[in-house]
């Protein structure tokens, strides 16, 4: 054991502490300031995702076969259940677009470019997932080759997933809303009541229920259980009007001092295969 | 000699490049299996990377170079799958620092290299649980943590290791240059 703890090896001991305490800090500040990681991480990235592709599809290919058999088994009430709501979702769609043409016209009258709700968007698959799951970050294959940037908001069925973190030229870092993170981006909500409307941000997420935290409102007057919360734009990096889930309940925070409101994701955070990333069009301020 | 040479820069290589395929096997495997993995209650991780270090410092006891090796496989391991660099390549030098010296005291049988690697994995999560919450990337409390993740995940990775032990240690003798 005397050779096990001379100078030397606590010398050297001391240095790596040193250097990996400086690594941490260093990529958390940079990070969080700049587009794209640094120049060397990028080619790192790159060429592990390229190897990554090789990996993951035979193994994906595995789950969506499995997936397929599970499927095979509740098919039958899965298929009453969507019988049911095709019959609404022809209703929806032609009411959509009458909207939406309406807007159109109400937007060339008032010669507006682009407002809050214009967006375009990228389809991209998941591919792998973080092991350790403080982050809660899934890596998806697609990067700054389709166009996606920084801080675009990251869909999956109906509803918000999470924010894009990085971004390499053929993968990107996606972190989900479910994150403890202190230092995420945070989505600004709205809710449209009958008394008006209720901006507030998503501030955490509730690992037992498994219902997102809306924090920070102004007021929680006319809020009733079931209404949509939808993003409202404000804060610049993210359009106006995406679905993030419904109310739960309202209840008063851990301190006791203010209300929030717990919100049902309306995408499903466990199950994530397929995600859409939505480009804003109008500049952000 | 120049082949001797060679061929230890091979080994070199190669054993970098095992490790970080199971890296990536890791995360592939997270992906897959997210839903029964990541739930409300537990959180499993899984760490076939730390399986293959642990039993390439029992099998392949003449790489001099491991401690560099793991640690630069720890540094693309969090390039590629957090951002924030130094956790893992700190955490997995340190391990393979540490277990060189007690790899030759201990008999290479499937029992032993199962509770050391048991062990080493008990100290990198609580490594990378640390370091995260440090920083601020989490915020559950050190009871919260032992009993959602690091219970589990030794259960997940005691299993896993059952599994995958005969085939990994094959491969590394396959991949020993004498």
């Amino acid at each position: 054991m005397k050779k096990f703890f001379s100078n030397k090896k606590l010398i050297v001991l001391m240095v790596a502490l040193i250097f990996s305490i400086g690594f941490i800090t260093m990529s958390v500040t940079v990070r969080n300031k700049s587009k794209t990681p640094s120049f060397i991480q990028r080619f790192g990235n790159n060429i592990v995702g390229a190897a990554s592709r090789v990996i993951s599809m035979p193994m994906n290919a595995v789950k969506s076969s499995v997936d397929a058999v599970v499927n095979l088994t509740n098919t039958y009430e899965e298929n009453t259940k969507l019988k049911a709501q095709l019959d609404k979702l022809a209703q929806t769609e032609a009411t959509n677009q009458t909207l939406r043409s309406e807007n159109k016209q109400l937007k060339q009258q008032l010669k507006l470019d682009n407002t809050l709700t214009d967006y375009d968007y990228v389809n991209a698959a998941v591919m792998l997932r973080s092991p350790d799951n403080w982050q809660n970050i899934l890596i998806i294959n697609h990067g700054s080759d389709e166009g996606i940037q920084k801080n675009m908001s990251v869909m999956a069925g109906s509803g918000l997933v999470g924010r894009v973190v990085e971004v390499n030229r053929n993968n990107a870092k996606v972190e989900l809303i479910s994150t403890d993170n202190k230092s995420a981006n945070r989505f600004a909500a709205q809710i449209n009541t009958d008394k008006g409307v209720v901006n507030g941000i998503i501030t955490g997420y509730d690992k037992k229920s498994g219902d997102l935290i809306l924090g920070q409102i102004n007021t929680s007057d006319g809020v009733k259980n079931g209404d949509k919360v939808i993003t409202s734009g404000l804060g610049g990096s993210t359009p106006k009007g995406l679905l993030i889930g419904t109310v739960e309940n309202t209840h008063k925070d851990d301190y006791g001092l203010s209300t929030v409101i717990a919100v049902k994701p309306a995408a499903n955070l466990s199950d994530l295969s397929v995600v859409t990333i939505v480009k804003r069009s109008m500049a952000g301020d | 000699m120049n082949t001797k040479h060679f061929k230890m820069i091979r080994q070199h290589l190669l054993i970098a490049l095992f490790l970080l395929i199971l890296g990536i096997f890791d995360g592939s495997f997270s992906y897959v299996f997210q839903k029964y993995f990541y739930t409300n209650t537990m959180s499993l991780i899984c760490r076939i990377m730390l399986m293959g270090l642990v039993l390439t410092i029992f099998f392949i006891p003449n790489e001099r170079y491991i401690v560099l090796i793991a640690a630069i496989v720890g540094l693309i391991y969090d390039s590629f799958f957090t951002g924030i660099l130094g956790i893992h390549a700190f955490l997995l030098g340190l391990l393979a620092y540490v277990l060189r010296y007690f790899a030759d005291d201990i008999p290479h049988t499937p029992l032993f290299i199962g509770l050391v690697y048991v062990l080493s994995l008990a100290f990198v999560e609580t490594g990378v649980y640390y370091i995260n919450a440090f920083i601020g990337m989490t915020r559950v409390d050190f009871t919260d943590f032992v009993a959602t993740t690091l219970g589990p995940t030794i259960a997940l990775n005691v299993v896993l290791f059952i599994i995958l032990y005969f085939p990994l240690s094959r491969l590394l003798l396959k991949l020993k240059t004498e």
